[in-house]
């Protein structure tokens, strides 16, 4: 009896180590990429959290906590080694954000407290003036859908509508799109904390290999898609 | 790294003038030395920032190098070591610079950043009140459920939940709900040892912390003792991987030392299937796991199979085996969408121990469970009311009973939520399955 459990416990193993030779040579056929990108950290971000619980500001944590919680994630949500550190990216930088939009809020507030300096405010992200896009309208179009699918849609949703609780809804009238396109693009390229919101949009999207022209595609192909 | 390179370019320029007068006077070279040593040092930090976000150690530390040796040799041109000060100066840049060179080599591997190990203490908690029908309320529902996770580079991951809560007369009740030791074998495996939650089904996994169930209470038959395994312990491989471009789908496949049945003696009859977790279970293992597959991000579905054998136990004296290794297994399926701010869930789970002619209870019993769940989210608002109904089945009738939950969330935060409910339920006529109940709690997950 305890011999013919002794056999069992060995094929069971036997069978758990012949499945993990799988994932195994399935790993090494998809080489990994060991820094995350916190592009599609954001949507990581926006399709696995509501599985289960609401969307957490992504400031709750630090960016060394979320370190943490996104290894624990890995294992609670069956994510992958990629997507654990794209999210913890994305996160990070959030942070990040939050510490430098609060930094620079403080400084302008000693600033007026002190009433010594007469410069006006300033971010610490860069401020460079949108570039015009020399592509055709349709062009620009679909060129913006494009990046729109890839990078905005995580969050602002397919409808425009916002796919997390607290994203603005470009289909309002006296929403996002009421602003001017000079508004939109810096704070598009400066990422931006609309009121209300969970989250901050991280500068270009999350994804910095963003042109000013891509940004400007992207808006283009938004005002057309979603006013 | 350009801001790197204007840093060492600003120092070089404001360093100059100042190197011009070194030799003028004692006191100019003291002021000298003491605005260079902040300035170094203000480099260390920039460095050590730079370090830690830095992808490219190498090209980072040639550059720094280049800076320094910059930095000295200007240094060299602009005073002669000629006085004592100046000596004095010339070590206090030696020392600085190897520190700084020091610094740059140290650091963990990108991208996760920081020390190697790193500790965080997360969990829930809850607080409320309950009035069955016909009957008086307390304030019973009282608990506390640390979860302390310890990160060791990308490398081993230990987590450990414990359970506190209060008994009716007031004892402090603790329980280990699980610890277990991760290795990340590679982006797609994840090798863990120890108690685990039970990976069959989604509820007891995923949805039972009390800032994430949307209502105060566990669907009927998903409680210990019920339809549903709550805890392994044993060796699991787990993880996730992407399919077909679109799809995701995660897996959980364990081997644990399983349940244990205990057996009414008085009625013949296995009473429940108790799945704790235990250490010592004569003997017996079981082997299972959960494929979930997710061909959209917001679909998740999953099934869940288990299979082993299991000691039958005395349920009065549980030190009394009664038969060893019986035939146990579980099955599940679950499924869950999310449609804006709509969230649907279903869930399906068994567990039986087969028949077997000649044993102390011969006969094959079944325990299963089902729900189904919707909750809504109204936009722009904090409200968020939530409707289930679920059924249990049990080989004891006094045990089954079918619920119906309405109840209304206020979300304060993400994490922090007022919740009541009212639950219709129906049990065996005078039992307390039958009673309808009452609940209003306080839920905190941090």
């Amino acid at each position: 009896m305890q011999r013919n459990n002794q056999v069992k416990l060995l094929s069971m193993l036997t069978g758990i180590l012949l499945f993990s030779g799988f994932i195994q040579s399935y790993a090494i056929a998809d080489a990994t990429n060991n820094t995350g990108n916190a592009g599609n950290g954001a949507k990581v971000w926006a399709d696995n959290c509501a599985r289960c619980h609401n969307y957490r500001t992504p400031t709750e944590f630090s960016a060394q906590q979320s370190q943490v919680v996104m290894q624990h994630m890995r294992i609670q949500a069956g994510l992958t080694g990629q997507e654990a550190r794209d999210a913890y990216a994305f996160l990070a930088e959030q942070t990040s954000h939050e510490q430098t939009t609060t930094s620079t809020l403080q400084d302008e507030s000693k600033s007026t407290e002190n009433n010594d300096n007469k410069a006006s405010p300033t971010s610490t992200l860069p401020t460079k003036k949108p570039a015009v896009s020399a592509e055709k309208p349709t062009q620009q179009v679909s060129n913006g859908k494009t990046i729109y699918k890839q990078t905005c849609i995580a969050c602002h949703g397919s409808n425009g509508k916002g796919a997390i609780p607290g994203v603005p809804d470009f289909t309002n009238k006296s929403g996002p799109l009421s602003k001017s396109d000079s508004i939109l693009l810096r704070h598009t390229i400066n990422g931006f904390q609309s009121p209300g919101s969970p989250m901050a949009m991280p500068p270009k999207g999350g994804n910095p290999k963003l042109s000013n022209a891509d940004l400007q595609n992207v808006l283009t192909y938004i005002r057309q898609t979603f006013r | 790294m350009s801001m790197l390179k204007k840093t060492f370019f600003k120092l070089i320029i404001s360093i100059l003038p100042i190197s011009m007068c070194a030799a003028s006077s004692t006191a100019d070279i003291k002021n000298e030395i003491a605005l260079f040593k902040n300035k170094l040092q203000d480099l260390e930090m920039r460095i050590a920032t730079a370090d830690q976000t830095n992808t490219d150690a190498i090209t980072d530390k040639n550059i720094h190098t280049a800076a320094t040796a910059s930095i000295k040799h200007e240094h060299a041109k602009k005073i002669k070591p000629s006085q004592k000060n100046n000596k004095n100066l010339q070590s206090t840049l030696t020392s600085n610079s190897f520190q700084v060179t020091k610094s740059q080599t140290a650091g963990s591997p990108l991208p996760w950043q920081g020390p190697d190990i790193i500790a965080l203490i997360a969990g829930g908690a809850s607080a409320g009140y309950s009035k069955p029908s016909a009957q008086y309320g307390s304030f019973n529902l009282l608990d506390f459920n640390p979860i302390f996770l310890f990160s060791y580079k990308d490398l081993l991951f230990l987590r450990s939940a414990i359970d506190f809560s209060l008994d009716d007369q007031g004892n402090t009740q603790t329980s280990l709900n699980y610890t277990n030791l991760n290795i990340f074998l590679n982006d797609y495996v994840t090798l863990g040892v120890g108690k685990f939650d039970s990976a069959l089904g989604y509820f007891v996994q995923n949805l039972s912390p009390s800032w994430i169930n949307k209502l105060p209470d566990a669907p009927t038959g998903f409680n210990n003792g019920q339809a549903t395994p709550q805890s392994e312990v044993g060796i699991q491989l787990h993880g996730g991987f992407p399919l077909f471009h679109t799809a995701k789908a995660n897996y959980i496949i364990y081997i644990s030392n399983g349940s244990q049945a205990l057996v009414d003696t008085t009625n013949i009859v296995v009473n429940n299937i108790n799945t704790s977790g235990f250490t010592n279970n004569y003997g017996n293992y079981i082997v299972g796991g959960r494929f979930g597959f997710l061909p959209i991000p917001k679909l998740e579905i999953g099934i869940s199979a288990a299979g082993g054998k299991v000691v039958l136990l005395d349920m009065s004296n549980t030190t009394s085996i009664l038969q060893n290794g019986r035939h146990y297994n579980a099955m599940g399926a679950d499924i869950s969408y999310k449609w804006d701010n709509l969230d649907l869930r279903g869930e399906i789970i068994q567990q039986q121990v087969s028949s077997q002619p000649g044993s102390i209870v011969p006969q094959a019993e079944r325990w299963k469970a089902w729900y189904i769940q919707a909750a809504y989210r109204f936009s722009s608002t904090k409200w968020e009311p939530v409707i289930r109904y679920g059924k249990f089945t049990s080989p004891i009738s006094s045990q089954q009973q079918g619920q119906l939950a309405a109840g209304l969330d206020y979300w304060i935060t993400p994490s922090i939520a007022a919740q009541a409910a009212y639950e219709i339920n129906h049990g065996q006529v005078g039992s307390g399955n039958n009673a309808n109940l009452f609940l209003i709690q306080l839920v905190f997950g941090f």
